[in-house]
């Protein structure tokens, strides 16, 4: 599936991998002009704060955390970003051979972004992080990487995959122990109803109508 | 445009939301506009965790415990979030 005309056209998001649309979904969220160099920072407290809450990373870019940040996922994220702009997903801004650290980035606004392959809980981390971090300075930002705990395994995009950094307890932070049993019951026995939904609003009109329901 | 919340009719967390006095249901909605505005994880407020085979959303200050799902509507760009149960911790 192609969008626009000839001189716009891209592909579905549907095209990409899990990694290139995080970008993208990131690129869609913060919905302006941002450096690479703090999309690249971005991306890896995503990853960061996947790992945190389900174990895994969403994208397979490696990272090492040097005096600039995430050093060697650098080169693997420029690369896909360059292709996605390529591609249409995103538009490039500066990049000539002066201004190196000059690149940014933002979405396309041809781009096919419901269609990316992300869940709803991938697309709450991207929200997530850009609600925390996305209005913050380069160097808060920094600090913030330089905070994380991650390390790396594994090659994808021509550079290592991540793993989690060991002194990380995941098992207690994706399987916390219940301490409240009962709750988890009414949880449970939520996902199982069926009946008709009611919004916030209809809960409320109704009780102004009837306050003694 | 807004995210939706929505409760199940005729479940415990509308019952609970229909039984309470106007000044506590007032300290209940503070805590659903908040969930509702940043529904996503972030700092201490809004944690996750997995109950297979579905992610748990949830807010907690102190007074109000609130889990809910995450659904995000990729059109719209809003999450519908679905709360599944409500505890009051301490009195407001």
């Amino acid at each position: 599936m192609t969008l626009g005309d000839k001189s716009t056209r891209v592909e579905s998001g549907s095209a990409l991998d899990k990694s290139d649309a995080a970008l993208i979904g990131l690129l869609s969220v913060l919905d302006h002009m941002v450096s690479r160099t703090k999309l690249m920072n971005l991306t890896y407290l995503l990853d960061n704060l996947s790992l945190r809450y389900s174990g895994s990373t969403i994208t397979e870019f490696s990272y090492r955390i040097g005096e600039h940040g995430p050093e060697q996922a650098g080169n693997s994220i420029v690369e896909r970003l360059k292709e996605l702009s390529e591609r249409g997903f995103a538009r490039q801004v500066g990049g000539g051979a002066s201004l190196e650290n000059g690149v940014s980035y933002r979405i396309s606004e041809y781009g096919d972004e419901a269609a990316l392959p992300l869940d709803s809980d991938d697309w709450a981390l991207i929200h997530s992080v850009v609600h925390t971090y996305g209005s913050l300075g380069l160097s808060e930002i920094l600090a913030e990487c330089k905070r994380a705990e991650l390390a790396r395994s594994g090659r994808k995009h021509g550079s290592s995959r991540m793993r989690p950094n060991p002194k990380i307890d995941l098992e207690a932070a994706v399987h916390p122990a219940s301490e409240d049993e009962e709750f988890d019951q009414m949880i449970r026995a939520a996902l199982d109803d069926k009946s008709e939904r009611v919004t916030i609003e209809e809960l409320r009109r109704q009780i102004e109508k009837s306050p003694n329901l | 445009m807004r995210n939706r919340l929505t409760f199940s009719s005729g479940g415990p967390a509308a019952r609970l939301y229909r039984s309470l006095d106007p000044d506590t249901r007032s300290s209940l909605d503070s805590a659903l506009d908040y969930i509702r505005d940043v529904p996503y994880p972030h700092g201490e407020v809004i944690t996750t965790r997995h109950m297979p085979p579905v992610t748990v959303y949830e807010y907690n200050d102190g007074t109000w415990k609130v889990s809910y799902g995450l659904g995000y509507d990729r059109e719209q760009r809003i999450f519908h979030i679905s709360v599944w149960a409500i505890r009051h911790l301490a009195g407001s």
